[in-house]
């Protein structure tokens, strides 16, 4: 099995089961078996890489994610389960642009950095995102806003970063 | 831009929007992987300044006969300083069918290292050209992309399939007075004894005639031999949406174009003057010539040859500018032929031209998908019927009509129309 379809599987599998475990330890049954379904709908998605499916997907577990928070799941299993979204995300459209094609010394070198580039992103997203949890400040209102639209502003230097460097 | 980000981005958003709505840090915090993501494919985006690379093509040949396997060999460089990453991707033109490799492939490449993209493909005919090659350079999480059409030209030539004809002792009534192999009913040089007329200075004295001259004291007498030169042939391929017909994979215009090939390489072959009139909804045409080179040109042109799209204005044969063809050439026309089309004949006709009409029968083309009930039977029948009426219309204006049923091969009927047609004059 190539390196991408097993690490697929295990992120598939710590997906579900953040979710289903924080669902669960939240005593929501519901929640635990719609996400369940969720997990189940990432199959199609393996299946069909170029359809609307795995961005589908993505969309749903990370919105589960979202309402597990809301209705008071474990915050660090709700993180979790969503970083491994993006990954099984990321994963399956890896899949689907590379398993049409033969395989060569530099396609491999492709996957192999695309994975370790995927790694890093989710190891440095998810342990920030931990370590923050962890912290308890009390910003105030206005502290807030400057914050929210110095955020606003980040995000448009990196949109026009991108628009700029992909013509 | 491309999906992946649209979506990572909209996440972001999301998350951020549902943060400050329900004031819930959590969820704020939930970004951050989405960000990390985003930011580790912006910081491993090369700069565009940096990115230098170059594309070759090689073929492997530059024409090829019909269902021939072309490889083509794609090959990528990276000139840059840095490791690249980048999706090759071939465009692939209408008609080709891939046969074997790769037409796109994402890699990784080194400085100065290169890729190779090779691939086979097959086609029964067309003309197939390149200019370029695309290549999107991206980060290794394929989030930023950048798309540029590196120069890689090449060209390769599928030509119809040509069936062999044999050569045809045919007799056109009018030559060219060229050296060839078609009995000019003129005296002159040539190997066929054609008469005996009185000796006119500067004629050789190896064709004294002897004995008739020591019959006639004081007079001398030349034996005359037939002169043998070449015909001039114009043919004209039609090509209009009108008279095209598809059964599944097949096609009326595809055996239209064959025989056509065949005829032209028959002539050409036999020295003739062979000059090619394309007609449909665009045109195509190779003016007279001779030889090997011509046959180049014409096989050039067919495999060009396309029917016109359906949209267009219906067109006639009349349109044809027929005097492109020299005056008293034969012109063979290939045409399945329409209910309007009788007036080119007798136009033909009018010009001095000697006319032979090769018809391929789209009845018995469609005839074998269709159902097999009465009615079906009936409209074939009377289909049959109005096809025969028109033919004889045309036969009318004493121009050979061969009506071609593509089951049939078509060498014996264009033997048969064109030796039998020797004696039809103006």
């Amino acid at each position: 099995m190539a390196l991408r379809k097993t690490f697929l599987v295990v992120c598939l599998v710590v997906l579900l089961l953040c979710l289903m475990a924080g669902y669960g330890f939240a005593g929501q049954w519901i929640g635990g078996v719609i996400a369940l379904t969720s997990g189940l709908a990432w199959l199609p998605a393996r299946k069909y890489p170029a359809s609307w499916i795995p961005h589908l997907c993505l969309i749903t577990s990370v919105g589960l994610a979202v309402t597990g928070q809301l209705t008071g799941a474990s915050p660090l299993l709700m993180i979790c389960g969503s970083g491994f979204a993006l990954a099984a995300w990321d994963l399956i459209l890896l899949d689907g642009a590379l398993s049409t094609h033969s395989v060569v010394e530099q396609s491999e070198r492709y996957e192999l950095k695309h994975i370790q580039s995927l790694a890093l992103a989710l190891g440095a997203g998810l342990l920030v995102a931990f370590l923050g949890g962890m912290l308890n400040l009390q910003i105030p209102f206005v502290v807030m806003m400057l914050f929210v639209a110095l955020v606003i502003f980040g995000f448009d230097r990196v949109w026009a970063t991108i628009k700029k460097r992909s013509i | 831009m491309n999906n992946k980000i649209l979506v990572v981005g909209s996440i972001i958003f999301s998350l951020l929007i549902a943060a400050l709505i329900t004031r819930n840090g959590d969820i704020a915090w939930m970004m951050l992987p989405f960000l990390a993501y985003l930011a580790v494919g912006i910081l491993q985006t090369p700069p565009l300044e940096n990115v230098r690379i170059s594309a070759g093509r090689t073929l492997e040949q530059r024409r090829s006969n019909g269902n021939a396997f072309v490889d083509v060999n794609l090959n990528v460089q990276n000139q840059a300083l840095e490791t690249i990453h980048l999706f090759i991707d071939e465009i692939v033109q209408a008609g080709m069918k891939i046969m074997d490799g790769d037409l796109s492939r994402w890699v990784e490449l080194r400085p100065g290292e290169s890729a190779e993209l090779k691939y086979t493909f097959t086609a029964t005919r067309g003309s197939f050209s390149w200019n370029s090659i695309r290549i999107v350079v991206s980060d290794p999480l394929g989030l930023i992309e950048t798309e540029m059409f590196l120069p890689a030209s090449g060209m390769v030539q599928i030509r119809p399939q040509i069936r062999r004809f044999k050569a045809i002792p045919f007799r056109p009534h009018s030559t060219l007075h060229s050296p060839g192999s078609i009995p000019a009913r003129l005296g002159g040089s040539g190997t066929d004894f054609f008469g005996i007329r009185e000796y006119h200075p500067g004629d050789s004295l190896r064709w004294l005639d002897w004995r008739l001259t020591a019959r006639h004291p004081r007079k001398y007498f030349t034996k005359e031999f037939e002169q043998e030169e070449i015909a001039e042939i114009g043919l004209i391929l039609d090509a209009r949406q009108s008279t095209e017909l598809r059964v599944g994979e097949e096609s009326l215009f595809e055996y239209s174009l064959s025989a056509t090939a065949s005829l032209a390489e028959m002539f050409l072959h036999q020295g003739h003057r062979v000059s090619l009139f394309v007609f449909g909804e665009t045109t195509l045409k190779v003016f007279p010539g001779y030889g090997k080179v011509q046959l180049h040109r014409i096989m050039g042109c067919l495999s060009r040859a396309k029917v016109g799209s359906e949209n267009r204005t219906p067109v006639h044969l009349d349109f044809i500018p027929i005097r492109m063809f020299p005056s008293h050439a034969m012109i063979i026309i290939i045409s399945p032929l329409d209910s309007t089309d009788r007036s080119i004949f007798r136009r033909l006709r009018a010009y001095g031209y000697q006319a032979v009409l090769v018809s391929p029968d789209p009845i018995d083309f469609a005839c074998p998908t269709l159902a097999q009930d009465t009615t079906t039977r009936l409209a074939i029948r009377t289909a049959r019927l109005v096809r025969r009426l028109r033919l004889n219309d045309i036969s009318q204006l004493q121009i050979p009509v061969i009506d071609w049923q593509i089951s049939q091969p078509l060498f014996p009927l264009v033997r048969n129309a064109l030796t039998r047609s020797r004696g039809q004059r103006e």
